[in-house]
């Protein structure tokens, strides 16, 4: 290999899934970089005719739906908001589990009791209906769908935080830190989080998948913003179309379906790679 | 011909207005079946048509299924298969004798008399009299119904004046009133059931007895409202079917499938989507039609708030309707069904509308009624940025359709949706909106279904379905108080017209789209009497071709 790649990623791209994974990430990146410029249209504009069929008329590629919109400017812009939207809760996911996890697992007794029942009851709560109890609450904007993906999405990252910080908190390194008279929250940063962060990092992408989908069935709901227009949106609003018409829904269908399955063969690959360093011994 | 028992009882009352009413009915030729329509809806049921289960479904679950005091349709859509009113309406909006087989109107308009039928039975095997009908009267229409307060304002009495005979006493003419005396808008109820009880609260909302040709049999919520055949039913041989089942589907496409699967017979008050019509044009196997809700006159609108300063000033409003292709909305988010509306009153409404001589799409004129508005365009384009509230059942593709439009000029919407109570909240409480979108049913006659949208007596805050533009103009007040009066028929006219002219001037409603509720049915459902109220019609001569049951 001529280029002179970082180890890590040299080692990911020797894994096939991963591969592909990259490549359907490169797709959905340029998809919501360059889109909207290649297209050239506002997405909500009553741009044409209305239900033209993917290929029918040069001017709208991938058609139109049943008010005369572009689905291609459509499919450009809903894939920044996808990106977004993924992206950023699962981040508030992950700080947020982190948080939790670390804070419970490492003080143990009654902080982790509290914490524990905590994570318990979010995840006794369907998800997805906690997003939509959460969303319907707050005033409807692009900050309040990420905040109501990411106030659901942290258990899981949380629970795994957790497990390791009751493991970690009693090994020698650690007491051994504490004997030379480090504080809990040096511990716990410089220490602890360092050999727990593998698993985060392997989880995140996952978590972003998820996020993706739930913000899609959000939209299909019509529970995301009225100004953003959102592939589940799409879905959601051609879904009356779906006898005559299955472009309208089947083109979003297919962009959700191609970025959650990036994040997912990501994350994936990071866990083989991951896994593979254990065995290793590094 | 005639099977319509009506010829063969006609003693007691005999006096003029009763053969007046007679002879509008041979007229309309209505009485009998099998007179309106062709093909297989307009073809009569055989002996071998008799029995089956029809399979209707609605768009959504109703609350109850009581009419007598709630005017929205979902009730009656069940309702009026269990109970009746006194009379229900021809295509041509004539009345046709339901429980009264009769009536009289005397010269001076303020005595109406209905003779009613006899040998009526309640479902629980209780008689029908001349009583049910003054408790319905005074009990329910006339004080809990929301429109019965403007319909019987001027109603002061309602007597029996023996077993099967009322008189309502007024004291001004009401020439609006027999407008309203349908299922829909005086739903007789037993008063037997009801007397002494709260009538909105009474078990019997629930589970209905009524007269009419189906008994109810059971509810389960979530899912169907079952009625079955009443075999006492006071018109000897009907109905046709042994039962019907309100089936409750409540995705469109759901119910558009189950249409197509054979799963359901019928599907009505525009239950399936607009744009799921094209999947029923198919003439050999199904029937769509527009003409069951005429007696609605439905006018999809969108109400300015006049007390926000920015919409209270005329140009900006009339700028909207400068901005809007009323049209390209009939033609995208109506499929074509209905008509681009033009002013307060619907184009069908024939006899009293004016067509309008200006008005129409004109961005160019919008944009400068904004700029003479004071109102230029900013850096970044936008010159007003307002916000449209609608109810989550709306077609989203209206708002977003609007929103497109308006940005054109330089307006920019924001969209609030909201569920029924956060809307009615928002609109007629709290009053915090610039603009909404609404349903409104003009109804046969303006002084029914339009005054209360223009009247400034009918601002009454908390008071769903008033006055929600908060619009007083003391002359149109004036106008419209003399035409909910006034037994002149010309000088009415010339009032209603009026009543336009300045509606239309003032702009406080944008009319947008006069609304069809479209009927989509197996071409296996006979249905051979139309009516302009078809969608609260007793379905008692109602049948099913032989084997037509679903599997």
């Amino acid at each position: 290999m001529g280029v002179n790649l970082p180890p890590t990623l040299r080692r990911l791209l020797g894994i096939p899934v991963a591969r592909v994974g990259l490549a359907l990430m490169a797709l959905v990146l340029a998809t919501a970089l360059l889109g909207p410029w290649l297209v050239g249209r506002d997405a909500w504009d009553l741009a044409g005719p209305p239900l033209l069929w993917p290929g029918q008329d040069g001017r709208f590629p991938l058609g139109t739906d049943s008010l005369g919109r572009d689905l291609a400017a459509g499919l450009a812009g809903g894939a920044a908001v996808s990106l977004a939207i993924g992206i950023v809760s699962a981040l508030i996911a992950a700080l947020l589990g982190t948080l939790i996890g670390a804070v419970g697992g490492y003080y143990g007794g009654a902080v982790e009791h509290l914490f524990g029942r905590v994570t318990d009851l979010f995840q006794t709560v369907p998800p997805f209906i906690l997003a939509v109890v959460t969303v319907a609450a707050l005033p409807p904007s692009l900050t309040s769908v990420v905040v109501a993906i990411g106030a659901v999405s942290w258990p899981a990252t949380a629970r795994l935080v957790r497990t390791r910080f009751l493991v970690l908190r009693e090994s020698e390194f650690v007491l051994a830190g504490r004997m030379i008279g480090m504080g809990d929250i040096r511990l716990i940063t410089t220490q602890i989080l360092p050999s727990v962060l593998p698993p985060i990092i392997v989880l995140t992408p996952l978590t972003v998948g998820t996020a993706i989908q739930t913000e899609a069935a959000l939209g299909f709901l019509g529970l995301s913003p009225p100004d953003l227009l959102t592939w589940g949106k799409m879905i959601g609003e051609g879904r009356e179309q779906l006898l005559d018409a299955w472009y309208i829904c089947g083109l979003p269908g297919l962009a959700i379906m191609t970025t959650v399955l990036a994040f997912n063969l990501l994350g994936e690959s990071l866990n083989r790679l991951m896994a593979a360093g254990a065995r290793e011994g590094r | 011909m005639v099977r319509f028992p009506i010829g063969d009882d006609t003693e007691g009352l005999t006096r003029r207005g009763l053969l007046r009413g007679a002879a509008g009915l041979a007229a309309t030729g209505l009485v009998g079946a099998g007179l309106v329509g062709a093909g297989p809806a307009g073809a009569t049921a055989t002996q071998a048509d008799r029995g089956g289960t029809l399979m209707v479904t609605v768009p959504a679950e109703p609350p109850h299924l009581c009419s007598a005091f709630d005017s929205n349709m979902g009730p009656c859509l069940i309702g009026s298969k269990v109970l009746e009113g006194l009379i229900a309406f021809a295509p041509d909006l004539s009345p046709i004798p339901v429980l009264a087989r009769s009536w009289d109107i005397s010269d001076d308009g303020l005595t109406y008399t209905f003779a009613l039928r006899e040998n009526v039975l309640w479902h629980d095997g209780h008689p029908f009299t001349a009583d049910d009908v003054v408790f319905s009267f005074r009990e329910a229409w006339s004080v809990l119904h929301p429109f019965g307060r403007t319909a019987y304002a001027n109603v002061v009495a309602a007597e029996a004046i023996g077993p099967h005979q009322v008189v309502f006493r007024l004291s001004a003419p009401a020439p609006y009133l027999m407008s309203y005396m349908n299922v829909f808008g005086a739903q007789v109820l037993p008063r037997h059931v009801y007397e002494g009880t709260d009538i909105r609260r009474n078990p019997a909302n629930w589970a209905p007895v009524g007269t009419g040709p189906f008994r109810f049999v059971e509810w389960r919520h979530g899912s169907h409202v079952r009625l079955e055949r009443n075999a006492a039913y006071w018109r000897a041989g009907l109905p046709y079917l042994d039962s019907i089942v309100f089936r409750f589907i409540p995705d469109p496409l759901a119910r558009a499938l189950a249409l197509r699967s054979g799963q359901l017979h019928m599907a009505v008050s525009s239950a399936i989507a607009y744009p799921n019509l094209r999947l029923f044009d198919d003439p050999d196997r199904y029937t769509i039609d527009g003409g069951d809700g005429t007696f609605l006159f439905s006018q999809f609108l969108l109400h300015f708030n006049m007390r926000q300063p920015v919409l209270a000033d005329r140009r900006v409003r009339l700028a909207m309707q400068a901005a809007i292709d009323r049209d390209r909305l009939l033609a995208l988010a109506f499929a074509g069904h209905g008509k681009a509306a033009d002013g307060p009153l619907p184009s069908t409404l024939a006899k009293f509308h004016v067509p309008a001589t200006g008005g129409g799409y004109d961005p160019a004129l919008s944009e400068r009624l904004l700029d003479e508005a004071g109102l230029p365009r900013r850096v970044d384009g936008v010159r007003l940025r307002v916000a449209l509230d609608f109810i989550d059942t709306v077609n989203i593709h209206i708002p977003e359709f609007l929103r497109q439009q308006l940005r054109q000029v330089g307006i920019r919407l924001d969209l609030r949706v909201g569920d029924l109570a956060s809307y009615l909240r928002r609109i007629y409480t709290d009053e915090t909106y610039d603009m909404a979108l609404n349903t409104a049913h003009a109804l046969p006659d303006p002084s029914l279904g339009l005054q209360r949208l223009y009247w400034s007596k009918s601002i009454v805050r908390g008071v769903p379905w008033s006055n929600g533009a908060r619009y007083a103009n003391p002359d149109l007040d004036r106008i419209m108080e003399t035409a909910a009066r006034d037994g002149d028929t010309a000088r009415r006219w010339a009032d209603i017209r009026q009543w336009q002219e300045i509606a239309r001037r003032d702009l406080p409603i944008l009319n947008l789209i006069e609304q069809q509720w479209v009927t989509v049915a197996d071409n296996r459902v006979l249905r051979p009497s139309r009516q302009a109220d078809g969608l609260f019609a007793s379905y008692a001569d109602v049948s099913l071709a032989a084997q037509a049951t679903p599997a």
